[in-house]
């Protein structure tokens, strides 16, 4: 129970201060603010359970509990920054179920789906989004992958041919 | 002593490996029953794991019950959260339309023009894929040229994301609209 205890109110802690630092005012590098909070918070967290006399109750006993600990937050911080690009924005998967559940039962038409997309112009949307994420860059009339753009590419593209999967999107 | 306490705090990793190797075994075996079905099998595969794995462990450490209900539970919310990082990392291949340009671009030596980078993505055609994918998941049901609910189960995860972009952002998107599109002057040149 200590240590369960301990991983949710670490995790717990770390949500909570990002919940406060957004509603203040949120960073402009989203994502790797994200990282940084709730990365930052368990080194911070088990320092201080190891410290505050108060607290020492509640720290981990032995190499195995803190390992169990860390994987838990590690676990629930990349889970949860996975998870952060859906709360950002709607995908435009999720957009349309939405917006056909809000017709509560008299549906919609292909074209009135088609038209909550089209006003967002998805290409352009994807390439915007790589261009600010740096996985291209503009060069002239070129886009030219950077060495992150060839990271992903290449990894997703193995991992895509292992599986013998045709190329998605 | 040590090795049990060592595999109880392994176990959501165990059950992340038992995950990736039967979805990579079923991808390969089972070809014919389309790219989630070995992702929702591997998924139980790899919670069985860890469930068994963190049991034994918890069993043999002879942990009060409600430790061991604590344990457990932590060990299974882990490997869940690993289980949805592994899920939308394959998904990328899926379902991603940038993932897709980038992998266009990869081949293309990583240089395209802009036209004819552009030019391989209708809107359109993308538009019409989301939709007919939708369809063909049982996700929204066609009746006489309308669009109804289907299956619930996105919807209730797209209803929770709704509730939390409230919560964290303090914001709701206006109907229908979903990522942030880019302004036009952001629009990178040469794409209409």
């Amino acid at each position: 129970m200590r240590i369960a205890g301990l991983a949710f109110a670490l995790f717990l802690a770390a949500f909570l201060l990002h919940w406060i630092i957004w509603r203040l005012r949120i960073p402009r590098r989203q994502s790797a603010a994200l990282l940084l909070i709730l990365l930052g918070t368990l080194p911070l967290g088990l320092a201080a359970v190891g410290i505050v006399p108060a607290w020492q109750d509640f720290g981990p006993c032995g190499f195995w509990e803190y390992f169990q600990v860390v994987i838990f937050h590690l676990a629930l911080s990349l889970a949860y920054v996975v998870a952060y690009s859906a709360i950002e924005g709607r995908s435009p998967s999720m957009a349309l179920l939405v917006y056909v559940a809000d017709a509560r039962g008299q549906g919609r038409t292909r074209e009135q789906l088609a038209s909550v997309l089209r006003g967002e112009n998805p290409v352009a949307a994807r390439l915007q989004a790589m261009l600010r994420d740096r996985m291209v860059v503009q060069s002239g009339s070129h886009f030219v992958l950077t060495a992150k753009g060839w990271a992903w590419a290449r990894s997703l593209g193995a991992f895509r041919g292992f599986l013998g999967m045709e190329k998605g999107g | 002593m040590l090795q049990t306490s060592a595999l109880l705090a392994i176990a959501p990793l165990l059950g992340l490996a038992s995950y990736c190797l039967s979805h990579l075994l079923l991808s390969r075996l089972v070809r014919s029953r389309g790219h989630y079905y070995p992702l929702m099998i591997g998924c139980g595969c790899g919670l069985i794991a860890t469930l068994a794995v963190s049991a034994a462990a918890l069993a043999f450490l002879q942990e009060n019950v409600l430790d061991f209900a604590a344990l457990l539970g932590m060990n299974l919310v882990a490997y869940l959260a690993f289980s949805f990082g592994y899920f939308n990392f394959i998904n990328l291949n899926i379902a991603s339309l940038r993932i897709r340009m980038l992998q266009e671009l990869a081949e293309s030596g990583g240089e395209m023009p802009v036209e004819a980078l552009t030019g391989l993505y209708n809107t359109e055609e993308v538009i019409a894929l989301r939709i007919d994918r939708l369809a063909g998941g049982g996700h929204l049901i066609e009746r006489q040229g309308r669009f109804y609910s289907g299956k619930r189960q996105f919807l209730v995860v797209g209803r929770i994301f709704d509730f939390l972009r409230l919560v964290i952002l303090g914001s709701r998107l206006p109907l229908g609209r979903s990522n942030p599109a880019p302004a036009r002057e952001q629009v990178p040149q040469g794409v209409s």
